[in-house]
């Protein structure tokens, strides 16, 4: 599903982010990439999405080179994935179900079964009562839980994710885990997932990698 | 074919409400776009009032036609009736012998000695006020009213009505010129109004952007936008111009009686009411387009060298 070769990323000359990165992920995986802070995790899953060109390597999505893409099929094919940012981008003048229900509207779907489609979302996320709430209206959870709902209301087959627990109290961590649990084991949902530690409560992950001084290393699975 | 009225729907009800959420500042930029597109609609709109130009022109060429001397009532009539059915022809007047004489004993020094011409040497004449102004089209109406029966001589200052013609062209050109000076004006600030929306929204489009939006999505709600500051402002300029014509008109009405001419303009045909908001629309969505395009290559160009 992706593959990554010996992907480098550098900022300034002569000091990469990230070096020669080489991995691959199969479909209906669950990888954890973990990682102190600034250490390139997001620039790592940046370049997956597509959002960053890489200074060398090459990364493929769905059998796709990436960097021989244009700009627009790139965006296009971002459209099919379900994607969690670190912080929080909303649309600031879409209401909250407008914002959940954005990629589905990209997708041509329209009228009711959109609204219906995305207040499940919501209701899923314990925010269906805040639906017509403005993003300036949202507490920064309020909104996290939004883009969690907005990746996944199109019932994608790839979820990247950056950092998607970090804002969130325990009990909605724990919320959106279980709901990431639940449609990984329905099947087909690949989960790429980076987080600043590594969470050992979560046993689903088939992949865990720690990510230091550019390069990817593999962590032993903790064994329940 | 639903999924696209919805599309359009819902850019269409952002770009209201981007109007709506800045009332003072949409006012005020409808405003300046509607002044910008007065002046030059109402010069475009001068540049067609081929009487008001006519009225407005000091010297204006005139005909004289000087029948024979012989000339009999009837070849009088028949010229009379030619000049009255000749669409050329804006008006004239009939003087007879008798009435050119009355006239010249009137002037000082030729009363005495008019008095001692026994049978009266003067033709009956016509004096003709042409509808065009142009010199070929003057000479044109000259060459065929001389082959009227009994017709003496058709006298034409021809240098005259060419200088004239000069100066009316040159009016025009100046005209012309300014309108689209106005015009580039008008373009520069709706560009200007437009990617000051696009800017504000910079973040927006980022985020569409990296969700997979389309730049033809993205694009959408500004072309709206743009579509509706140019319509909106186009009424607005019609209304004030529609004022302006008739504050002048009321003016224009007085001094045209006093100066025995027709100085007023005509109000606003179908065809300009209809064109002015069509062709700002189509300009408006044209300078919506380049600059949103601009602000998606922008984000795009962020993508190309790592900084998004």
């Amino acid at each position: 599903m992706i593959r990554l070769e010996a992907l480098t990323k550098g900022f300034a000359p002569g000091c990469p982010t990230l070096q020669g990165i080489d991995l691959e992920i199969e479909s209906n995986a669950w990888v954890l990439i973990s990682g102190g802070s600034g250490c390139g995790k997001t620039t790592l899953l940046h370049l997956m999405m597509g959002l960053d060109q890489p200074s060398g390597g090459k990364v493929f999505l769905h059998h796709q080179h990436l960097g021989r893409l244009s700009a627009q099929a790139r965006a296009r094919l971002r459209a099919n994935i379900g994607l969690i940012f670190q912080q929080p981008h909303l649309l600031q003048r879409r209401s909250l179900w407008e914002n959940v229900a954005f990629p589905l509207e990209l997708a041509g779907q329209f009228g009711r079964t959109l609204r219906q489609r995305a207040l499940e979302s919501l209701e899923q996320l314990g925010l269906g009562a805040r639906a017509q709430a403005l993003p300036a209206q949202l507490s920064s959870t309020e909104r996290q839980l939004a883009c969690v709902a907005r990746a996944l209301i199109t019932r994608p087959s790839l979820i990247l994710a950056d950092e998607p627990l970090e804002r969130l109290d325990p009990q909605n961590a724990t919320l959106v885990t279980d709901l990431l649990r639940s449609r990984h084991h329905a099947g087909g949902l690949t989960i790429v997932q980076t987080c600043s530690q590594s969470p050992t409560t979560l046993s689903d992950a088939t992949a865990r990698y720690t990510l230091c001084a550019g390069q990817l290393a593999p962590c032993a699975l903790p064994e329940y | 074919m639903r999924a696209w009225i919805d599309a359009h729907h819902k850019a269409w009800r952002w770009s209201w409400g981007q109007l709506w959420h800045t009332p003072w500042g949409t006012l005020m930029a409808l405003f300046i776009l509607a002044f910008q597109l007065t002046l030059p609609a109402l010069l475009v709109h001068l540049q067609r009032q081929e009487s008001w130009w006519n009225a407005v022109s000091a010297q204006r060429p005139h005909l004289t036609l000087y029948m024979q001397l012989e000339a009999h009532d009837d070849a009088i009539q028949s010229v009379w009736h030619t000049l009255a059915a000749d669409t050329e022809v804006q008006s004239f007047q009939s003087i007879s012998p008798q009435e050119a004489l009355e006239q010249m004993k009137r002037l000082p020094g030729l009363a005495t000695s008019l008095q001692n011409l026994a049978p009266n040497p003067l033709p009956h004449t016509f004096v003709i006020l042409p509808r065009a102004l142009a010199p070929e089209a003057l000479i044109a109406l000259q060459q065929r009213l001389t082959r009227e029966p009994q017709v003496a001589q058709v006298k034409l200052d021809q240098q005259g009505a060419r200088r004239l013609a000069g100066l009316l062209r040159f009016g025009h050109n100046l005209a012309r010129l300014l309108a689209l000076l106005w015009l580039l004006a008008s373009t520069f600030i709706v560009f200007h109004l437009v990617r000051e929306q696009v800017q504000q929204q910079q973040q927006e489009i980022r985020i569409s952007h990296w969700i997979g939006a389309s730049a033809r999505t993205i694009r959408r709600p500004f072309l709206y936008l743009g579509t509706l500051l140019g319509v909106q402002s186009a009424l607005l300029a019609l209304g004030m111009l529609s004022a302006l014509i008739q504050l002048y008109n009321r003016t224009a009405e007085d001094l045209s009686r006093l100066l025995d001419t027709d100085l007023t303009l005509a109000t606003l045909t179908l065809p300009e009411i209809l064109l002015l908001p069509l062709a700002t629309a189509l300009l408006c969505w044209l300078v919506a387009w380049i600059s949103s395009t601009w602000a998606i290559a922008r984000v795009e160009q962020e993508e190309a060298n790592g900084t998004s």
